[in-house]
């Protein structure tokens, strides 16, 4: 059979005997070498997709060549795979059901691509990093340096995200006043701040809309929009922190300002970036974040996609995304006199148009045009390509700036707008927060003084929710211990001899 | 990665294909003067241009002598970027003695040309440091400054009557680098600091018009009184 590239891959039907396993004649449709060869006479008749399940002596042949190249491997690609019914797919996948309802899907060279069991389900990458894992309550994503996000539904109907175990969120909701909303206790390291949300409903799907602690008067929006007398040397503070040290290659801010909306933008790249960090797991070797696969090449074998090295925000990228602050300015400032109006004023359906620009919040694992998985770290930079159509839950942009290992700059993702929601409301979190920075520090820190017609009315307190006194740190820690007993339980159960 | 809450609020805008909104700029602050490169540009110019104030003083306790003083500022530089403002300041004093007294200092008598005295100040001011900035005639100025130093039996007088303008803060943050000079001798360098910087002009209406540009110079390089109370 001959795959889509003209390379030459296994034919069940045909008469040789056997195939030679690593030999130049079984690669596959990915490039990638077969592990086994197929008895001629193991096979069954194809179903209506080409896929092939072999006999019972079939699949023993399959499996005891897939184990005999897996015990080259390492991680959880040496575990063996149990025995169990094997079926060959066109593309050399194979799929071997077990006992016990688990089911593995084989990449052709014999990596784990997959497991399932009842209730629960993992991927994994080709070097047997897990990738995700979904239990009953809990969805494990781990993204391509090692990062793992934690979600947990749980039976208060909050939710607990944990990032590493180092921060996250509790989010619950709360009616207030007549009024649904959701609320996030954030935890980041020694910082705990509190984001409230309302809902809207956009391409169909139900949105968290931010709503920001404060209403300033517009000259105040005004004031941070327009450019200021004259540039203002600035100084953060940052110098020597390790997560600027460790980003010192993709950011810089810059040393003067000649605007509010340039000055939040440094504030809100540096917030995200300094929480990715710790997110991260805020290695102890700045040069080195969390577990690194040394072998990250091999994840580009398989349908990853990854960055050979960083492609920094330059100049012109901050200044794209200055320029997307200065606008947000603009949609604040509507939003702030017409609040029930806020989220076609400020939100999604505003920034929906082609080359926006969107600062990732969090890891995100997203699939390129060309179907590669890759992965997105907090700071990375995508611009919109195009409006999505009205009924699509997701959208298409460009990597323009990410980091060694993540999505390359350059190829197009597809990203959901749920996702893209989420990096919206964090943009419009920190720009909130920086908002109240230069309110109550204008004229001081090397601030500029603000005119007296946009400092003098006060800001106008957003509704004020009961605060969530839960421990949220302990909540987190306790929730990467449990996510750590699952992978092990999930390892457990697929590689359980004799059930 | 993400899923959305099971909870959604009951009024849920609905907004499939909402076309987005035009939406206006925030209105510009309400007019925060000139900036600060006109600012200190008119401070700059306005303090080179000045030329030299020539004043007369005189003390109650030396009824004999007189002070003749020729003020000049000069080589004003302003830097917008750094909020600072170099400059010059030389006085040349000649002390007149009445026939028959002589003039002391330090119990001995001074004569011929140590009468002549040249100061030179050169100094940058920090306008993020000022915290206040104040107008008064050099004659008022003296006598509080010498009824401060517990001597208000003693008044000065200044003729023709011209005005100071003084730099004020709560730290001694005003640094200068002084260069005097005695008759021939050679010239004593000394870099003493203060809380007060003082700048003389010929006229109340330029001393005000530039205590008004300073001050909004101070205020937009982030300065000014930060006290609470």
């Amino acid at each position: 059979m001959k795959s889509e590239d003209g390379a030459t891959t296994y034919t069940p039907h045909a008469a040789i005997s056997s195939y030679s396993p690593m030999s130049a004649t079984n690669r596959t449709s990915g490039g990638m070498h077969a592990a086994y060869s197929v008895p001629a006479t193991a096979t069954a008749p194809r179903d209506a997709s080409g896929n092939s399940m072999l006999t019972a002596s079939g699949s023993q042949s399959v499996l005891h060549q897939v184990n005999t190249a897996r015990s080259g491997m390492t991680g959880m690609n040496k575990k063996p795979i149990p025995s169990g019914e094997v079926t060959v797919h066109p593309d050399g996948k194979l799929t071997v059901a077990s006992t016990n309802g688990r089911k593995f899907d084989l990449r052709p060279n014999g990596s784990l691509a997959s497991f399932h069991a009842p209730g629960k389900g993992a991927s994994f990458r080709s070097d047997g990093r897990l990738s995700s894992m979904h239990t009953g309550a809990m969805n494990i994503n781990v993204g391509p340096r090692g990062q793992r996000t934690v979600v947990t539904e749980r039976l208060d109907h909050s939710r607990l995200v944990g990032f590493g175990g180092h921060s996250g969120y509790l989010e619950r909701h709360v009616v207030h006043n007549g009024h649904t909303y959701f609320q996030r206790t954030y935890v980041l390291g020694e910082r705990r701040v509190t984001y409230v949300y309302t809902t809207y409903s956009y391409h169909g799907m139900v949105m968290q809309h931010y709503v920001p602690g404060f209403y300033y008067a517009p000259a105040f929006y005004g004031w941070a929009y327009y450019p200021w007398d004259r540039p203002v040397p600035y100084s953060w503070g940052w110098a020597g922190t390790p997560w600027l040290a460790f980003y010192s290659a993709y950011f810089s801010p810059w040393n003067a300002y000649l605007s509010g909306a340039n000055w939040l933008t440094d504030y809100y790249l540096g917030q995200t970036l300094a929480a990715g960090y710790q997110a991260d797991a805020a290695p102890a070797d700045p040069g080195q974040p969390a577990s690194y696969a040394a072998d990250a090449e091999a994840q580009a074998a398989d349908g990853e996609a990854y960055a050979q090295a960083d492609t920094p925000i330059t100049p012109e990228v901050k200044q794209a995304i200055a320029d997307e602050v200065q606008q947000q300015l603009a949609y604040e400032n509507a939003a702030a006199t017409q609040p029930e109006q806020a989220a076609t004023l400020s939100d999604l359906p505003q920034v929906m148009t082609p080359n926006h620009v969107f600062v990732v919040n969090q890891d995100l694992n997203v699939v390129t045009a060309d179907q590669q998985s890759c992965g997105l770290g907090a700071g990375g930079v995508l611009k919109l390509i195009a409006t999505p159509a009205d009924d699509s839950p997701t959208a298409d942009l460009s990597v323009v700036s990410s980091r060694r290992y993540d999505c390359p700059a350059g190829v197009t993702v597809t990203v959901s707008l749920q996702d893209l929601q989420d990096m919206q409301n964090h943009f419009r979190a920190q720009l909130d927060s920086g908002l109240k920075t230069l309110h109550d520090e204008q004229g001081q820190q090397g601030l500029p003084g603000a005119p007296n017609s946009a400092i003098g009315p006060p800001p106008r307190p957003s509704e004020a929710l009961p605060e969530d006194n839960q421990n949220v740190q302990a909540m987190l820690t306790a929730q990467d211990n449990q996510a750590t007993q699952a992978e092990f339980g999930m390892t457990q159960v697929a590689f359980a001899a004799g059930q | 990665m993400k899923a959305i809450g099971i909870f959604v609020c009951a009024h849920a805008l609905t907004l499939a294909g909402v076309p987005q909104q035009p939406v206006a700029p925030p209105p510009k602050p309400a007019d925060s003067g000139p900036s600060l490169a006109v600012t200190l540009q008119f401070i700059q110019d306005r303090m080179n241009d000045q030329g030299t104030v020539g004043f007369v003083s005189t003390r109650s306790d030396l009824s004999a002598e007189t002070f003749r003083n020729f003020y000049t500022i000069s080589d004003v530089v302003a830097d917008p970027s750094a909020c600072t403002l170099q400059k010059v300041e030389t006085t040349k004093i000649k002390i007149e003695v009445a026939d028959g007294n002589t003039y002391n200092e330090g119990g001995k008598p001074v004569t011929g040309n140590d009468l002549f005295r040249v100061s030179k100040e050169t100094s940058t001011i920090h306008l993020r440091a000022v915290d206040s900035i104040r107008v008064e005639s050099l004659q008022d100025r003296n006598n509080q400054g010498m009824a401060e130093a517990a001597r208000p039996e003693v008044s000065v007088t200044v003729v023709p009557r011209i005005y100071t303008l003084t730099l004020v803060s709560s730290k001694p943050v005003f640094k200068f680098h002084v260069s005097f000079t005695k008759g021939a001798e050679a010239p004593v360098e000394t870099d003493p600091s203060g809380k007060l910087d003082t700048l003389n002009f010929r006229d109340e209406e330029t001393a005000n018009k530039l205590a008004k540009a300073f001050t909004h110079a101070v205020e937009l390089c982030g300065g000014g009184n930060k006290d609470p109370f």
